[in-house]
């Protein structure tokens, strides 16, 4: 996962907050992340952060975020941008 | 909106009663993924037990291999199991995931301890003429 600290510092780059759904949680990251990103590279940030237990109220566990959509929600209400894997909902 | 064959996806609580249609009547073939559907699972995440969709045709429920995956990353979202009912135009499988091996199966109805009255109403909103079984 990139240093938000360092990517902040470096640039205009616009960075958003990474939310995951699981286990009944919305857990938030404490590492921002760039909004840009593909959707490969923000599963991928978000394994790495649930593996490593960064994710307060999420253990710390492995996971496969393939079925999972990546969401982007604009900064509103005070809200920043946002960067949320939830579960697909397709059937068929 | 004209009323064409079509799948669609029905939410019920904890007591099997309906609480959400989503019904988008897509020609796709299937049920697209959609933001506003997750919005409604995880805020009634609670009282949340299952959903069940249509396969509009005559003939087997059995889920699709898409179905299963869906299935397995809402429960592993909402850190709970749920009851996944698969409805045709004539039959119907209830499919649960074994705890065990974590393998998606058929669950017996005989053991519903509830009563899912909202079957024939989601066949009609699918577009079947199939009159309803006494």
């Amino acid at each position: 996962m990139p240093n938000a600290a360092d990517l902040i510092l470096q640039g205009d780059e616009r960075m958003a907050v990474l939310i995951v759904a699981l286990d009944g949680e919305l857990g938030e990251s404490p590492d921002l992340v760039p909004f840009d990103a593909s959707d490969e590279d923000v599963k991928r940030w978000a394994t790495e952060a649930v593996a490593g237990g960064s994710i307060p109220g999420v253990d710390a566990q492995q996971i496969d975020f393939t079925n999972y959509k990546v969401r982007r929600l604009d900064a509103k209400d005070g809200l920043p941008d946002r960067l949320m894997v939830r579960p697909k909902t397709e059937v068929g | 909106m004209s009323m064409s064959v079509h799948e669609v996806i029905v939410l019920f609580d904890l007591n099997g009663k309906a609480f959400h249609w989503h019904d988008e009547n897509a020609e796709t073939g299937y049920v697209p993924d959609s933001d506003d559907l997750f919005d409604v699972i995880w805020d009634n995440r609670h009282r949340f037990a299952g959903f069940a969709h249509t396969h509009p045709w005559n003939g087997s429920a059995a889920p699709s291999g898409m179905d299963l995956t869906t299935f397995e990353a809402i429960e592993k979202s909402l850190g709970k199991r749920c009851l996944w009912p698969v409805v045709s135009f004539t039959e119907i499988m209830l499919v649960v995931r074994n705890p065990v091996t974590g393998d998606f199966v058929p669950f017996d109805p005989n053991y519903l301890t509830v009563e899912f009255d909202w079957i024939d109403e989601l066949r009609r909103r699918s577009g079947s003429t199939t009159p309803p079984r006494p």
